[in-house]
């Protein structure tokens, strides 16, 4: 069974208007994004998937926290465990910074089985909200 | 479509109420095959799911067993019994019993009001308090003073000469004990004469004796007979009193009253051996069976002619006893032919006399035309159970402790003139983590390795498991 098709596009909050995404890119970026947001064990709650997610807590975990540079690689190798997770991803590399403001950069590029895939995420400091762009493949 | 009372009281599991919202959804085109956990859809359905479930597992089947006595459980079951039955389910009992203050040389007096003084015994943690006022004299003992658990429930069944009792709140000197006299105190006394009972002699054994006034008069002049242990009635004539009663080191002796008449016709005197601290024993609410037995029961209460099954609900439902009653059998006196002995029990075996004499008194004012109703509780055999039995080391003191645990659920089980089986007791011995292996050659009932049958046709036991356990532990 192929984990690509049809899903809607969303990463947390429910749109206005649902959009489709068929994209097998950004739809595997985008299931990424939404792993990293959701605490591992969460999906448990309702039944499904206990392993589904971020180790720790989500990506809020790291907001507004002061990482030594061992810890910043514990976080990169979190990220990538979580996305790695989806049999659909064969690789993927993750690299983290922090602004001067104290926001989250994450940028990760790999490959699925369909092909690469890039996204960039950006963690607001403030009020710990995620956006992600989703870069198709040339 | 018909929906039967099946369906609305079969449990519906989550991968089934997710499959069949994937079929719905498959049905109207969607690409459901292709949905991982993490996906926005699945997600959804997931949660949706799980609601579902709980309402159709938990919220239908309720609402829909509701009104039958085979399904409704806990709170429907119990608004079912009060609206269509008109009973009252019983609620949890505290224990209360008696305890004996000692002031040492020097000490006190401590006086004290109800609810000051907290104690707790030792081997439980069981905690009671106060519910009078008194005061422990100087270098002096105060008997009797009466303690509540801190909780209702079966649980608090704290042996009598405990031994380890403290007071949480401190008086400086003061030692507790919680006695058991030979016999249980006071003598239960059901009836209009004003004499009693004066008790002696050396008994032995665990044993009920319940006395029945079969003709008028005073100490000497009134005819009257014994039961023992719910055997058939034994007139001993016009005597004041008896030693030796059954060859078990009981004396009985008549006291008669500062006036009227000292022992009437009918009158009951219910005694047993050896006596307890306890004077009313703590009880769980009442279990959905028992409460449903009693729903059921109730319609022979409609009739002027009894049955069996309508004294077995006045047992039951006497007021201030609640839930205390979890047993009880109804038979008619092979000796006697209007007289209808009636056993109770409790969670822990026998129930005080105080109890009993409550019961007695309920049913008693509730005859059906000439049914004599004689309550009583069954007399308490000591069960020893021995073997030799094989334990991982790591896991010795949760096993010792699990052992007891399950044997005295399973004891205590078994019920009015039950059967102790052997085999259930090392299968629930073998269960327990940590157990290796039970050499079965060496399990045994009371030094017997076999069954062990309590009562019979005439006589009511009911079993009181030693603690702590005979059993050999070896560790591995």
């Amino acid at each position: 069974m192929a984990n690509y098709g049809v899903d809607t596009s969303r990463i947390l909050d429910r749109a206005l208007v649902s959009t489709l995404v068929t994209n097998p890119s950004i739809l595997i970026a985008q299931w990424i994004a939404r792993a990293w947001q959701t605490a591992k064990g969460a999906l448990a709650t309702i039944g499904d998937d206990p392993n589904y997610g971020l180790a720790g807590g989500g990506l809020v975990q790291y907001v507004n926290r002061r990482l030594s540079p061992n810890e910043i690689a514990a976080m990169q190798a979190n990220l990538e465990a979580a996305a790695l997770y989806s049999p659909e991803v064969l690789s993927i590399n993750v690299s983290v910074s922090f602004t001067q403001s104290g926001s989250l950069t994450i940028n990760a590029s790999g490959q699925a089985t369909t092909g690469p895939f890039f996204l960039v995420g950006n963690v607001n400091s403030i009020t710990a909200e995620a956006v992600f762009n989703f870069l198709q493949g040339p | 479509m018909t929906t039967t009372l099946q369906q609305l009281l079969t449990a519906l599991t989550q991968t089934q109420a997710y499959n069949d919202l994937l079929g719905f959804l498959s049905a109207e085109g969607f690409p459901v095959t292709a949905w991982p956990a993490g996906s926005v859809e699945r997600t959804e359905m997931m949660a949706i799911s799980s609601v579902l479930v709980d309402v159709v597992t938990n919220y239908i089947p309720a609402i829909a067993g509701g009104n039958f006595l085979d399904y409704a459980a806990t709170d429907w079951l119990r608004l079912l019994a009060a609206q269509k039955f008109n009973l009252e389910y019983n609620k949890a009992t505290a224990t209360v019993g008696l305890v004996t203050l000692t002031a040492a040389t020097g000490s006190g007096p401590y006086p004290f009001n109800a609810g000051d003084l907290i104690i707790t015994f030792g081997a439980s943690g069981n905690r009671y308090t106060n519910m009078f006022s008194g005061t422990v004299p100087l270098s002096g003992d105060l008997p009797g003073v009466l303690f509540r658990a801190a909780f209702a429930g079966s649980q608090y069944n704290d042996p009598a000469n405990s031994g380890d009792i403290t007071l949480v709140t401190p008086l400086p000197g003061v030692s507790l004990t919680n006695p058991a006299g030979d016999y249980s105190d006071p003598v239960e006394h059901v009836g209009a004469g004003t004499g009693d009972l004066t008790l002696g002699g050396t008994p032995i054994g665990s044993h009920q004796v319940l006395i029945n006034i079969d003709s008028s008069g005073a100490s000497g002049v009134a005819s009257w007979s014994y039961q023992l242990d719910g055997a058939p009635f034994v007139s001993v004539g016009a005597v004041s009193s008896v030693t030796n009663l059954g060859g078990d080191g009981i004396n009985i002796t008549l006291v008669n009253g500062g006036s009227g008449t000292s022992f009437v016709e009918g009158d009951t005197y219910l005694f047993s051996t050896p006596g307890t601290w306890i004077q009313d024993q703590g009880s769980d609410d009442e279990s959905n069976d028992s409460l449903k037995g009693r729903c059921r029961g109730r319609w022979s209460s409609l009739s002027d002619i009894a049955t069996e099954e309508y004294y077995d609900v006045l047992a039951r439902s006497t007021p201030s006893v609640g839930s205390q009653v979890t047993q009880v059998i109804v038979l008619p006196d092979a000796e006697i032919n209007n007289r209808l002995n009636i056993i109770v029990a409790g969670p822990e075996g026998a129930l005080p006399g105080g109890t009993v004499d409550d019961i007695q008194a309920y049913v008693s004012s509730r005859p059906r035309i000439t049914d004599n109703p004689v309550v009583q509780s069954p007399a308490e055999v000591d069960i020893a159970l021995a073997g030799t039995v094989y334990v991982s080391f790591s896991q010795l003191a949760t096993a010792q402790a699990a052992a007891q645990t399950a044997m005295l659920d399973y004891v205590n089980g078994v019920g009015i003139n039950g059967t102790i089986l052997l085999s259930r007791i090392i299968e629930l011995l073998m269960e327990i983590t940590g157990m290796i292996k039970i050499n079965v050659a060496t399990v045994t009932i009371n030094s017997v390795a076999a069954d062990f049958v309590l009562g019979d046709s005439s006589t009511f036991e009911a079993a009181s498991l030693t603690i702590p356990l005979g059993l050999t532990w070896v560790t591995v």
